[in-house]
């Protein structure tokens, strides 16, 4: 189920506030929580549910052990315990194709191979509870003896398929001491109306303007710079909607879920852009991978190394294909050359506005990669947009509906100029208010008249 | 890679409580407009699935659930119109489905398709001599009536200038002689709908936001018809004693689906359904009084129709009507496509299932140019079935 669809909006969301709010006691609330979190991730696939739970219980069995434990030394068997089953299911669910195709490329594999069905927000999941193991290791977190709170904690729907990634310490007090307001339900509304306007009136209109370029096969120059601009919109507005969903959904109950997006767009450099995009996996990335590898505390060549595998692995976090991996190598390029020059983009010395512009066109670069079908079709538009295929014809183009084109006019304005989601709503001016009720309206509305909803990062 | 997780800090003024208020508001609305308007079914809406146990546990449910949700409750449609109606009135309106040259008619995009099918005349004739040959192998006769297409009766309301594109407009005649060659008996009732048109300018013979006729088209269609069973000498024993009854009803016109919009100033029923009077036939029960019509108890009937929801919209009771006899309609099936339901039910005459003698087939002209048409060979009854 995706925050977007018409059963979540009429049935799901209803249904649970409604259960939440008459189970009296937080224990209970929790209990709430987790059962209709069950039910959102059973909407897919039922039959996934069990893998969840079995996650669940080994990092569960796993802290409770670290913490009789007492010793790090003797904490460490469980933590690779854990480590084992969480990277183990994740590379059989998400990387088995990937390797098996591979393999039967090079004439290794098998001959006959049943793709392996990818589990909804692994991912995400995942690497949630991963922290918690790890930070039950490092001594940061005490072992939760509440099962049921472990798994509230991995199962709660708001962040389940598509994130923020939330650590344990995030929401630990908050799953036995959150305090319930009209104030910061009203925040959560607001926030989540928000959210599903970015969404559904901004992405899913300028992507009919980026997905024929994507499938094209010989696009032109105008069209390939055109199509991976309204991308760069749709993907932002895509996620960045569906994170603002999720943190109001949080506040609906009472979770303060943290932020996953900062104005990106606005970056001057890509370093820059690493602390406003996807903030919650970038600094998990950062906790648990890069700072155990050693970080920055053992000279140059390994700050870069760390910093360059970081990145890589982060690309191939996002999915089982080769193009993954060279936009996570193409990013961390840019890393690596900012942190030569002295952690300052190359074109650090032009004029702000500027610096923007061309951290834009990298990042642009990067979405190309990201998008394309495979290498070579990102190799193609990497052509396209450099010129070499002529520029096109203008009417392919020009041929998008009209919402479409004032969805991406909106939208540029809006990654470029406008205030953050959090800003808006904090004003709370009555203008606002009312153009935001009437544009969560209209965007329910659009739902039911357009079967078009794709929803990007519920694929990782 | 760096800066700490932000965790944001709450607003707290008092209109806060307004969008509380709001936002629960309108979350209520769509479990309570369910809940009121019914999750059952509607005229011409499917009803909600039934969850069960295998459908819950195999994931189809959901699927149902959210398709339903989507196409057939009152709820969604309501706002599908809303929103439509909107961009029409602020013309973003924009879709490939369906056109109008007058405001208020509208069209289908198959009304558009200029081509005269000739690149279709190979598949269609050895169709048609299919048919033929198994009608006469199995003693019935196969009465095709074509059913014209509204752009060709309102031309004035489809295309610029009231003129129909030029290979379009021979599409027509070319279908009747196609049918004709092969050996079928074609009925035409062209002549009578363009004559009514201009005897009596007010009465419509078309829906204007439906591609089918109406009652008073299918009434000029069941009399052709009938002219020709009768003239054809069919043997159609007693007169069957029934009665037909009007009943008020609406339901949504197939555009809807198409279109999926309507012009501005319509009202909110407007736009989901037409008005429609149905037609219902009672039939007398064991003891001669009035019962609800039963098809399957039509087995019998010297006379069968066979066709989609041009045959289901009010035709094949009206020729029941005309005729004064049963009529076996258990192969009127709408969206069963152009000719699927013509085969099905020769199938039931070889099988003894279907017992009429005349077979009527209702066949659409706009299907010519957008059937996937093939030879009424056992790979198509295999298809159909």
């Amino acid at each position: 189920m995706v925050f977007s669809s018409l059963v979540f909006l009429f049935g799901f969301l209803p249904l649970f506030l409604l259960t939440y709010a008459v189970v009296p006691g937080l224990r209970s609330k929790n209990v709430v929580v987790t059962l209709w979190s069950y039910v959102f991730y059973a909407w897919w696939r039922p039959d996934f549910v069990l893998l969840m739970l079995f996650s669940t219980l080994v990092d569960w069995f796993c802290s409770i052990r670290m913490g009789e434990a007492g010793e790090k030394r003797s904490r460490k068997p469980w933590l690779v315990v854990s480590m084992v089953t969480n990277l183990g299911l994740l590379a059989w669910f998400k990387y088995a194709n990937l390797v098996v195709g591979t393999l039967q490329d090079v004439g290794m594999g098998p001959s006959v191979w049943e793709d392996v069905v990818l589990p909804v927000g692994i991912s995400f999941y995942t690497f949630q509870s991963m922290s918690y193991t790890i930070d039950v290791y490092r001594g940061e977190v005490k072992p939760v003896r509440s099962i049921l709170d472990l798994a509230c904690y991995v199962s709660m729907f708001p962040q389940l398929v598509a994130g923020p990634i939330v650590r344990y310490r995030d929401v630990q007090e908050q799953l036995t001491e959150r305090k319930h307001s009209v104030e910061l339900f009203a925040t959560g509304a607001a926030l989540f109306m928000v959210g599903m306007v970015k969404k559904v009136l901004i992405a899913d209109h300028v992507s009919l303007i980026a997905d024929p370029v994507f499938a094209a096969t010989a696009p032109g120059f105008i069209d390939a710079w055109l199509g991976v601009l309204a991308f760069a919109i749709q993907i932002y507005f895509d996620f960045s909607g569906y994170s603002d969903m999720a943190v109001g959904l949080g506040l609906l109950i009472g979770f303060r879920l943290p932020m996953n997006f900062d104005s990106p767009y606005h970056s001057a450099s890509i370093t820059e852009f690493w602390r406003r995009w996807h903030i919650s996996l970038s600094t998990w990335l950062r906790d648990y991978l890069y700072v155990p590898l050693g970080g920055n505390r053992h000279g140059e060549v390994r700050t870069y190394c760390n910093l360059a595998t970081t990145m890589l692995l982060g690309g191939l976090w996002h999915g089982a294909q080769w193009k993954f991996l060279a936009w996570g190598a193409y990013q961390g390029g840019f890393l690596i050359l900012e942190r030569l020059m002295g952690k300052r983009a190359p074109w650090g010395f032009l004029p702000k506005p500027l610096q923007v512009l061309f951290t834009f066109a990298i990042v642009l670069g990067g979405w190309a990669v990201f998008q394309a079908r495979d290498m070579a079709a990102a190799v193609d538009l990497w052509t396209a947009m450099l010129g070499t295929q002529g520029l096109g014809e203008v009417p392919a183009a020009a041929s998008h509906p009209e919402e479409a084109w004032i969805a991406l006019g909106i939208g540029v304005l809006i990654a470029f100029f406008g205030v953050h989601s959090w800003k808006l709503v904090q004003g709370f001016r009555a203008t606002t208010l009312v153009w935001l009720f009437v544009l969560f309206v209209v965007a329910v509305m659009q739902l039911a008249a357009r079967s078009h909803n794709p929803f990007l990062y519920f694929h990782f | 890679m760096e800066g700490a997780t932000p965790v944001p800090e709450l607003a707290s003024r008092a209109r806060l409580r307004v969008v509380a208020a709001l936002f629960v508001l309108l979350l209520g609305v769509g479990p309570t407009s369910l809940w009121w308007l019914g999750m059952g079914s509607h005229r011409g809406l499917a009803p909600a699935p039934t969850p069960t146990f295998e459908a819950v546990t195999e994931g189809v449910y959901a699927e149902e659930l959210s398709e339903w949700l989507r196409e057939s409750s009152r709820l969604t449609l309501a706002m599908r119109t809303w929103f439509l109606q909107s961009e029409w009135a602020l013309g973003l309106f924009d879709t490939d489905s369906a056109f109008t040259e007058t405001p208020g008619w509208f069209f289908a995009w198959e009304s558009y398709v200029d081509e005269d099918g000739s690149e279709h005349d190979a598949e269609m004739e050895a169709f048609w001599t299919g048919v033929a040959e198994r009608a006469e192998r199995l003693g019935v006769r196969v009465h095709v009536l074509i059913a014209p297409d509204k752009a060709r009766v309102y031309p004035e309301h489809a295309f610029p200038g009231g003129a129909m594109p030029t290979k379009r407009a021979r599409l027509y005649e070319r279908a009747v002689a196609a049918i004709r060659d092969a050996g079928v008996g074609a009925v035409e009732f062209l002549p009578e709908l363009q004559q009514h048109k201009k005897d009596f300018p007010g009465i419509q013979l078309y829906a204007r936001r439906d591609t089918h006729w109406n009652a008073a088209g299918a009434v000029l269609a069941a009399r052709a018809l009938v002219e020709r069973i009768r003239g054809a000498g069919a043997a159609l024993g007693a007169p069957f004693p029934f009665q037909l009854m009007m009943q008020e009803a609406r339901q949504p016109v197939d555009l809807v689906d198409l279109v999926q919009g309507f012009p501005p100033g319509s009202t909110i029923g407007d736009m989901l359904r037409e008005r429609r009077d149905y037609l219902f036939a009672l039939m007398p029960d064991a003891g001669g009084g009035p019962a609800t019509y039963v098809p399957e108890a039509m087995g019998d009937a010297p006379v069968a129709v066979s066709g989609d929801s041009f045959a289901a919209y009010y035709f094949a009771l009206l020729v029941m009507s005309e005729l004064g006899h049963k009529v076996d309609r258990r192969h009127v099936a709408p969206g069963s496509g152009p000719w699927a339901r013509l085969v099905m039910a020769l199938d039931d005459v070889e099988r003894g299932v279907l017992k009429a003698k005349d077979l009527v087939h209702v066949f659409v002209e706009r299907a010519i140019v957008v059937s996937d048409w093939a030879p009424a060979g056992d790979a198509v009854r295999r298809e159909v079935r």
